[in-house]
């Protein structure tokens, strides 16, 4: 009878601890602060990257859990003006640098100068991605993805055509251009995907041009200066001549379609032509054809930022700290994204990836689109005027100075 | 007499008062007795249809904050003067006009000869009509990225190449690259996707019409051109007359077509009035400019919808 009694005893004690254990376990789970973040990473590699670098963050800050969300990028901003209106936006968002002046303007975001150790991940940021965040006079977010366009060539059409050399310059690549090409056969050398900023920008300002000043405040003296008028000219003289596609002005193929088929010797594309395409030839990558202007190109990517009405700022904070650890950075950067802090990029190992090397030699210089709250109206204008003067409809001196009064217009 | 006259022009007026309490009694009653049939729908409307029209025409005359959904200043009529100094908006309104005229005149042509032709089809009826309806039932977005591809440029676009091998033009045409061929294609995607709800709303009317006219008319010699115009034409003329109403207002609502196919292009020069209400409400974010497009686009349908019903009244009669 006793030593029932004491097996009993042992038993209860056993289940008494075990079930305390849940409860405390339990209670642990329900105090954890939940904090909602979208993003719009592609599936494979990266999402699976980054889903690691999450669990790694839940794991050493156990009181926070992310509860992360893939948005698909058509519609997204629409879909976070709504979200945001309708006070059920997400704590932190990956979102794309266009956007960035537009929403701050708006008021969704919230502005991260007063935040811990801010100053720090300021100066650890690449410096061209970082100026997407700044927005009259506060910063509103922290790069956490970077890339940009650079050139892209299919070896074996060039080995095809005896072109033995890669143009550095834009009167080399115009030379080689106009051996190469027969529109009749519809046989071009190169394209320009479209008259919008991302495509047409790196030709402007590797020309000499430019669209706005420095500080984004006007255009006029910059959108109409002769460096500009001279460069849309020219840009034009490619597609009269035949040395672009009719892709610049919508045709088919587009610019995509035709250079992932190797049916152009050079493409102008970001690192995601060659971590996500398995094209039918060999790539080599060079800088962008360098004109007056030197070899320029554009930053695209994505910041990190917090939205306003957070209920959890702190944790979310904490968060996008962790994103921009060169643990996480370099765990990203393992599925093709170029890290954009200064301390990643030092410990970046591109013996893997050698194109990479060419890609961060071409973001040091780099410039962005203008970051106004009125951007997409400032492309969606200027993609009707740079059309015109690519089919010869209008004047570059007419159409760019009516043009530059009107953006100074939209950037008031 | 003055007295019997004046004492049953009381009684008159007595009764006419009974009549009207009466007949607002039983207006009453059928009110009381109708509204919970009505009820729920009239809820939904005021909610979905009447509040947001009212608070529409109500954003167009305020600047408007969308993140916190309130009117800011009263600005008057700026909106609207902007909206009709703007070239823009008179680019889109050629392009409705054109898409409307076209499309409708196409889908009532050829919804009135094939719902005709099958319904003199001996055979297969049902398989013709599900043929042709299927276009109807078919995603916009899906039929419209293969128009883009089905027109694209050069010589390896399918309807240049098809042109090019039986020798109908030397060159291939850069369909969408050129406002005229651009506006076609928009046009002729709108004829193929809504012809099949022509045909089988011409074909229910053609249903309702008595055999023996066509039977009266042979024996009288009558070819089957005039038996055509002389029996059939007259006789639709009633459903023709609703699915213009109905096929204007649908036309003048379309964007899908604009957006996938032509994407506004050739610089913006094929946007139509429903586009540039989107992109000024969901690209460029302005609400208040946005809602004056979208209150003259409503008087415009409106317009087009009163003049409409009155020549069919008239017409009627």
């Amino acid at each position: 009878m006793k030593k029932l009694l004491i097996v009993f005893v042992v038993f209860l004690m056993v289940c008494s601890t075990i079930f305390a254990n849940g409860v405390s376990e339990e209670t642990t789970k329900d105090q954890r602060v939940e904090i909602l973040f979208w993003h719009t990473f592609s599936e494979g590699a990266e999402l699976d990257n980054f889903n690691e670098v999450v669990k790694q963050f839940e794991v050493e800050n156990p009181m926070i859990k992310v509860n992360s969300v893939r948005m698909p990028y058509e519609g997204l901003q629409q879909q976070v003006i709504t979200a945001v209106a309708g006070g059920s936006a997400p704590d932190v968002m990956r979102m794309d640098i266009i956007w960035m002046g537009k929403m701050a303007s708006m008021g969704a975001l919230a502005s991260l100068d007063e935040m811990e150790e801010f100053d720090k991940y300021k100066e650890n940021a690449l410096p061209v991605p970082l100026s997407t965040n700044f927005i009259k006079d506060h910063y509103y977010g922290l790069p956490l993805g970077t890339n940009t366009t650079l050139a892209i060539w299919n070896k074996d059409l060039l080995k095809e055509n005896n072109i033995t050399y890669i143009p550095k310059t834009i009167d080399e690549l115009e030379k080689v251009a106009k051996e190469y090409s027969n529109p009749e056969e519809e046989k071009y050398f190169f394209t320009i995907g479209g008259t919008y900023c991302w495509t047409m920008l790196p030709w402007i300002w590797s020309l000499g041009g430019d669209i706005s000043s420095p500080d984004f405040t006007r255009a006029t003296g910059y959108l109409d200066s002769p460096q500009t008028i001279a460069a849309l000219k020219r840009i034009a003289s490619w597609y009269q001549a035949g040395l672009i596609s009719p892709a610049i002005i919508g045709g088919q193929p587009d610019a995509w379609t035709a250079a992932s088929s190797g049916l152009l010797p050079l493409t102008i594309e970001g690192p995601w032509f060659i971590t996500k395409v398995d094209t039918p030839f060999e790539r080599e990558v060079s800088l962008i054809p360098s004109g007056k202007g030197g070899s320029k190109s554009i930053v695209g990517g994505e910041d990190l930022v917090l939205f306003k009405d957070s209920k959890h700022p702190k944790e979310a904070w904490k968060f996008v700290q962790y994103l921009l650890s060169d643990k996480a950075q370099l765990k990203m950067a393992e599925a093709g994204m170029i890290p954009t802090t200064k301390t990643a990029i030092e410990k970046l190992d591109t013996s893997e990836t050698p194109f990479l090397d060419t890609f961060i030699k071409q973001l040091e210089s780099t410039k962005i689109r203008i970051p106004s709250k009125n951007f997409t109206e400032i492309d969606n204008y200027l993609i009707v005027v740079f059309e015109k003067i690519i089919r010869g409809e209008l004047s570059a001196e007419d159409a760019l100075t009516e043009a530059a009064i009107k953006v100074d217009e939209l950037l008031k | 007499m003055r007295r019997v006259s004046f004492g049953f022009s009381l009684c008159i007026t007595r009764k006419e008062k009974k009549m009207k309490i009466l007949k607002k009694s039983k207006g009453l009653d059928q009110w009381v007795q109708a509204l919970p049939y009505i009820l729920p729908s009239l809820i939904l409307i005021s909610l979905f249809v009447i509040y947001p029209l009212l608070k529409n025409i109500k954003i167009s005359f305020f600047n408007y904050d969308i993140l916190q959904n309130k009117t800011l200043d009263f600005i008057g009529f700026k909106n609207y003067k902007t909206l009709f100094n703007s070239n823009e908006f008179f680019i889109s309104l050629r392009n409705s006009i054109i898409y409307t005229f076209f499309t409708v005149l196409g889908q009532l042509f050829f919804g009135l000869l094939l719902a005709n032709l099958i319904n003199n089809a001996r055979k297969n009826q049902t398989f013709f009509k599900v043929v042709t309806y299927l276009p109807v039932v078919t995603s916009w977005v899906v039929i419209s990225l293969l128009f883009r591809n089905i027109f694209s440029a050069g010589k390896s676009g399918l309807v240049n190449y098809f042109l090019l091998s039986i020798h109908l033009i030397p060159n291939p045409i850069s369909w969408l690259q050129n406002v005229g061929t651009a506006n076609f294609v928009l046009c002729l995607f709108g004829i193929w996707k809504g012809v099949g709800w022509t045909m089988l709303i011409y074909f229910a009317a053609l249903q309702g019409i008595s055999k023996t006219l066509y039977e009266a008319a042979v024996i009288d010699g009558a070819s089957s051109v005039q038996r055509f115009y002389k029996i059939t034409l007259p006789l639709v003329k009633n459903t023709t007359l609703y699915l213009l109403t109905v096929l204007t207002i649908g036309s003048f609502g379309a964007y899908i077509h604009v957006m996938m196919i032509t994407k506004g292009g050739p610089m913006g020069q094929t946007r139509e009035l429903m586009n540039m209400v989107y992109d000024t409400a969901f690209i460029s974010w302005n609400f208040s400019y946005a809602s004056a497009q979208a209150v003259i686009m409503g008087l415009i349908i409106f317009l087009l919808s009163f003049v409409q019903r009155k020549i069919t009244r008239e017409m009627e009669n």
